[in-house]
C-alpha cells in the first residue's frame, strides 16, 4: 500500500496548522499559505475573487509542484491538486464565499457544487465542509476529506485527528489513477491508524457515501468503516450524524457555531449531509454486525481449537458455542453408533437410538455369558491338534495351513508363557509341562521355539502399542516360524525383543 | 506402522482376539476338569472378556477398565461401581449417581454397561461405546465359530 507516511509524521504539520488562529509559518507550506491566506482577506467580492483564485492557484500549484518533500504538508491542499483546471474552478467555488484562511485549499472540479458552495454561508469551516460533501468524486474525496477535516478542526485536537487522516488522501492522491477501492482500503487504513477521534472518521466516511453514489459507496462504507471503526471503541459514535459529530469533535464554540451552520444549510447539502449521516448509520449497523461476529470469533480460538463461525441468527456468546460444538460432537457419534448396530437406520431421534444401543450392547453381553456357558459344557472336548481348526480359515491372512499348524505351537508357547509370570503358580505349571509332553509330536523344535516364545512373554502379557505392531509382527511370526529354523527363530526372538520398547510395564497381569 | 495397522486392523484384531482367547480357552480346559460347569462357564467368560480386552489395547477407555475391573478380582464383570479413568490402583471410587437421586436416563443406563463408562461424558461416552460394542460383536462372533466348530 502506498501508505504514504505514517501519521504521526504528519501530526506536527497539523499540529501547526490553525486555521481559527493565525498560521505559524513552519515551512515552505505554511508559508506560502499563509500568504496565500493573507491575500483573499484583502480582496473585495465577487471581482477580486477570480484573481485571488488564480493567485492562489498559482501558489498551491507551485508549493505542491516545488517538491514532493513537502508532501505530507502538500496534501494539505487537498487531492485535486493534479488537476489545475480543476482546481481552478474549485477554488471560484471556493473563493466565492470569502474563505480567508482555507480559501487556498483547491477543490476539485464540479460545476455543481460550485453553484451550492455559493449559497453556504461564509463560515469557512462550514464553506470547507459543504465543498468537501459536495465536491468529492472518486479521486478526490478523501483529501476533501482531509481538508475538510482540517477545515473544520479549530483545534489542535481536531488538527491531529484530521492529521492522519490527511496523510491518507495523500498516499491515495499518488495512486489516483486506481480509483475506488484503493482509495477506499486508504480510508480504512487511515481509519486503523488514527485512534484518538473516531468522529472525524465517520464525517470522511459519511462524506465519501454521500459524494459517491449509494450503491457504489455502501458496500465500500461498510468495508471502510468496521476497519476504521474496528480499532476505535467509539462505535455508536460514529452513527452521529456528522454535524453532531463535528460538535463531539471541537469543543469549542466554533464547533458549535459550525453545527448551526450546517443546520442552516441548504437543500442541496442536505440530502448528502443527510445521506452521509444515514450512511454512517447503515454503516455502523453493518460494522456493528461484523464486530459482532468479529468479537465471536477472538474468543474463539483461545477457548476451542476448533474455529467454529456462529450462524446467522444463532447466539454467539462462546458458551452457546461450544455447547453448539459438543451437540455436534454427539450427533456424529450418535451416526456411527447407528452404523453398528444393526437395524438403526430408520431409527431417529437421540433417545430411540440410545434405546436401541443400549438393548444392542445387553444383548452382545449376554450373547458372550451364554457362548462360554456353552464352551464350558463343551469343552472336555478341545484338545490342542484342534484347537487351531476351531478358528475359522478366513481370518489369517497368511497360509492357511502354515498357521494352522502353527497355532497350537504359538498357543503352548504362549502357555508357558504365561507361566512364568502366573503367581497361582503351580497347577498350571504342571498344565504347561503336560501341554509340553503331549505336544512332543507336534514339533521336534518345539523347545526352541518355546525359548523363542519366552522371549515374547513381555509382548503377550503386555499392552501398549506393540498391540499395533504386535498384529503386524504376529503375521510374521507366523511365517518365520513354519521353517523351523533356529536361525529364524532367534530371528523372532530378536524381533520379538525390539518390540519391547513400547510395552508397558510388565505389572500387568491376566488373572484368569 | 500405524497406518499398515488401520488399514489391516480389523483382522488384526480379530486375529488377536484369537490368539488370546484361543490360549485361554486351552489353559482352562487343561487346568479346570473339577470344577463344576457354572464355574468353568464364568472362568470362560472372564476369559473372554480378558481376550477381548487385550486384542482391543489400552488405548481405548473400556478395555483399561475392564482389565481393571478383572485383575481386582471382582466377582461380577458387569459391577456397577465406577472405576476412574485414570490408573490409579487405589481403592477410590467415584460414584457419579449416588449423591443425587435422579432418575437413571438412558446415558446412565449405558454408563453402566460399558465399562469405565461411569466417570465419562457423553461424546466420549458414545465413542467408547462403539469400540466397545466392535469388539463384543468379535467377541461373539469367535465364539460362535468356537462352539460351531466344536459341536460340528
Amino acid at each position: 500500500m502506498n501508505c504514504g507516511p505514517p501519521p504521526d509524521h504528519l501530526r506536527p504539520c497539523f499540529l501547526n496548522l490553525n486555521w481559527e488562529q493565525s498560521m505559524d509559518p513552519t515551512g515552505p507550506f505554511e508559508s506560502a499559505l499563509s500568504s496565500i491566506v493573507s491575500s483573499p482577506s484583502s480582496n473585495s467580492p465577487a471581482p477580486g475573487e477570480g484573481l485571488a483564485v488564480n493567485n492562489l492557484v498559482g501558489r498551491l500549484a507551485s508549493v505542491y509542484n516545488s517538491g514532493e518533500e513537502i508532501s505530507p504538508r502538500s496534501h494539505y491542499m487537498g487531492a485535486p491538486l493534479n488537476s489545475p483546471p480543476k482546481l481552478n474552478l474549485s477554488m471560484m467555488g471556493y473563493l466565492g464565499h470569502q474563505q480567508p484562511a482555507i480559501g487556498g485549499l483547491p477543490f476539485p472540479a464540479n460545476p455543481i457544487p460550485v453553484a451550492h458552495l455559493d449559497e453556504l454561508s461564509a463560515d469557512p469551516g462550514f464553506a470547507k465542509r459543504a465543498a468537501r460533501f459536495s465536491c468529492f468524486d472518486g479521486r478526490n474525496y478523501t483529501g476533501l476529506a482531509g481538508q475538510f477535516g482540517l477545515s473544520t478542526a479549530s483545534s489542535s485536537q481536531s488538527l491531529k485527528a484530521t492529521g492522519p487522516q490527511m496523510g491518507l488522501p495523500e498516499s491515495g492522491k499518488a495512486i489516483q489513477p486506481q480509483q475506488g477501492k484503493q482509495l477506499e482500503a486508504n480510508d480504512a487504513e487511515f481509519g486503523n491508524a488514527r485512534e484518538e477521534s473516531s468522529v472525524s472518521d465517520p464525517i470522511s466516511a459519511g462524506g465519501e457515501v454521500s459524494l459517491r453514489g449509494a450503491s457504489e459507496n455502501n458496500p465500500r462504507k461498510r468495508k471502510a468503516a468496521p476497519k476504521g471503526k474496528g480499532k476505535d471503541t467509539t462505535l455508536p459514535n460514529s452513527a452521529i450524524d456528522p454535524t453532531k459529530a463535528a460538535e463531539e469533535e471541537d469543543p469549542n464554540a466554533k464547533k458549535s457555531q459550525f453545527a448551526e451552520d450546517n443546520g442552516t444549510e441548504k437543500e442541496s447539502i442536505n440530502p448528502k449531509v443527510e445521506q452521509s449521516g444515514s450512511g454512517g448509520a447503515s454503516g455502523d449497523g453493518g460494522a456493528q454486525k461484523q464486530g459482532k461476529e468479529n468479537n465471536v470469533k477472538p474468543p474463539e480460538p483461545p477457548k476451542d481449537y476448533i474455529h467454529v463461525r456462529a450462524r446467522r441468527g444463532q447466539a454467539t456468546d462462546s458458551h452457546s458455542l461450544a455447547e453448539r460444538v459438543r451437540r455436534e460432537k454427539i450427533s456424529q457419534r450418535m451416526k456411527l453408533l447407528q452404523d453398528l448396530v444393526p437395524g438403526c437406520n430408520k431409527v431417529t431421534g437421540k433417545a430411540v437410538m440410545l434405546d436401541e444401543i443400549i438393548n444392542y450392547v445387553q444383548s452382545l453381553q449376554r450373547q458372550v455369558e451364554f457362548l462360554s456357558m456353552k464352551l464350558a459344557t463343551v469343552n472336555p472336548r478341545l484338545d490342542f491338534n484342534n484347537v487351531a481348526d476351531l478358528l475359522p480359515t478366513d481370518m489369517h491372512q497368511t497360509g492357511g495351513p502354515v498357521s494352522n499348524s502353527v497355532y497350537p505351537l504359538e498357543t503352548l508357547g504362549a502357555a508357558l508363557a504365561y507361566t512364568n509370570q502366573l503367581q497361582q503358580g503351580a497347577p498350571l505349571h504342571c498344565v504347561v509341562t503336560n501341554a509340553l509332553e503331549t505336544q512332543c509330536t507336534v514339533n521336534p523344535l518345539d523347545s526352541t521355539l518355546c525359548r523363542t516364545l519366552g522371549g515374547h512373554q513381555p509382548f503377550i502379557n503386555g499392552f501398549g502399542d506393540a498391540s499395533s505392531q504386535l498384529g503386524t509382527f504376529w503375521e510374521d511370526d507366523l511365517q518365520s516360524v513354519v521353517p523351523m529354523d533356529l536361525g529364524q527363530n532367534q530371528e523372532i526372538a530378536v524381533s520379538s525383543q525390539s518390540f519391547h520398547g513400547p510395552l508397558p510395564a510388565p505389572h500387568m497381569k491376566i488373572e484368569l | 506402522m500405524n497406518r499398515k495397522h488401520r488399514t489391516k486392523n480389523p483382522n488384526n484384531n480379530k486375529l488377536m482376539l484369537a490368539f488370546h482367547f484361543l490360549r485361554a480357552l486351552a489353559r482352562i480346559n487343561k487346568s479346570t476338569s473339577t470344577v463344576s460347569s457354572y464355574q468353568r462357564s464364568c472362568i470362560i467368560k472372564r476369559a473372554a472378556y480378558a481376550s477381548m480386552a487385550h486384542a482391543a489395547g489400552p488405548r481405548r477407555a473400556w478395555s483399561r477398565a475392564l482389565l481393571y475391573r478383572l485383575r481386582r478380582g471382582s466377582s461380577r464383570l458387569h459391577a456397577l461401581p465406577a472405576i476412574r479413568r485414570t490408573r490409579s490402583f487405589s481403592h477410590k471410587r467415584v460414584k457419579v449417581a449416588s449423591p443425587k437421586l435422579r432418575e437413571p436416563n438412558q446415558a446412565d443406563v449405558l454408563r453402566r454397561l460399558v465399562p469405565g463408562g461411569e466417570a465419562m461424558e457423553l461424546s466420549s461416552l458414545l465413542k467408547e461405546t462403539a469400540h466397545y460394542i466392535q469388539c463384543l460383536s468379535a467377541q461373539v462372533w469367535l465364539m460362535q465359530n468356537v462352539v460351531g466348530s466344536i459341536t460340528s
